[in-house]
């Protein structure tokens, strides 16, 4: 009975607040660029870059550097098995919402 | 969202003095020109201002609602001719409108939208119900667009400068 829980489908490297939080605005978005990302999820820099390299190294986004009108800006974009990711997400957590209500 | 609302209802007023100093077909003209031209220039509106504050969404449910706009209105006004009722080629596109605003008002989770698009439907349905006239159609529906869209296109700018 505890394997089919739906705990077990919350993966550890979405569940994140910030991560979740990057990853649910990126769903609704074709790209979302650092500063937009910082100031919605209200972090600092540090600790989004922190979070971007976890997604990034888990394939879940990615991180496109670039000069624009001479200043840098970096553009984030969710990969389809980041897409996904956050999809059985939202169900894993849908189901535990159904299952505790 | 202001952008739409700001040109529609600027456009919606405008074509008042068209349909009642130049006659139906110069509106008919009027909104054949201004509708897909103000539809290009909000989605042009949406990708630059994406592009400034940094989230660029996907442009396929505006161009979608476009779409509606555009081919409803095209098809009601080529109905209303074929059937020689004016009135239907007059009251069509406004619910042409009404539809792609449900639309975009999805979208942007609007809830003003939905209003928006509310108020036109039901004037325009009930005008087309109880008016025999199709200018008083055309002019009613102006008004009934044009000045709820300036006054909430006008108030969401007047929000975005207080914050």
């Amino acid at each position: 009975m505890t394997s089919h829980h739906p705990v077990n489908g919350l993966d550890d490297v979405v569940h994140q607040r910030v991560r979740l939080g990057i990853l649910a605005v990126l769903a609704e978005s074709t790209r979302a660029d650092f500063t937009f990302l910082r100031d919605t999820l209200d972090v600092t820099d540090g600790n989004l870059a922190r979070h971007l390299q976890t997604l990034e190294g888990a394939g879940f986004v990615e991180i496109e550097k670039r000069f624009e009108r001479r200043r840098p800006r970096t553009w984030v974009r969710a990969t389809a098995a980041g897409r996904d990711a956050f999809a059985k997400e939202i169900a894993a957590l849908e189901a535990l919402i159904r299952r505790v209500q | 969202m202001w952008f739409p609302l700001l040109l529609f209802g600027a456009l919606s007023l405008l074509s008042i003095p068209v349909v009642v100093w130049l006659g139906l077909g110069w509106y008919n003209l009027f909104w054949g020109v201004a509708g897909p031209t103000g539809g290009l220039l909000t989605a042009l509106f949406y990708a630059l201002a994406g592009r400034r504050i940094g989230l660029e969404v996907p442009a396929v449910p505006y161009l979608v609602a476009l779409v509606v706009i555009v081919a409803g209105a095209a098809v009601a006004g080529a109905v209303g001719g074929i059937i020689d009722e004016p009135r239907l080629s007059v009251a069509g596109p406004p619910l042409a409108v009404a539809a792609g605003l449900l639309l975009i008002a999805r979208q942007t989770r609007s809830v003003a939208l939905v209003w928006l698009a509310g108020i036109v439907g039901a004037v325009d349905i009930g005008l087309l119900a109880a008016c025999s006239a199709p200018t008083l159609i055309a002019v009613t529906v102006g008004f009934a667009y044009g000045v709820p869209a300036l006054v909430v296109g006008l108030g969401v700018v007047w929000r975005k400068r207080r914050r």
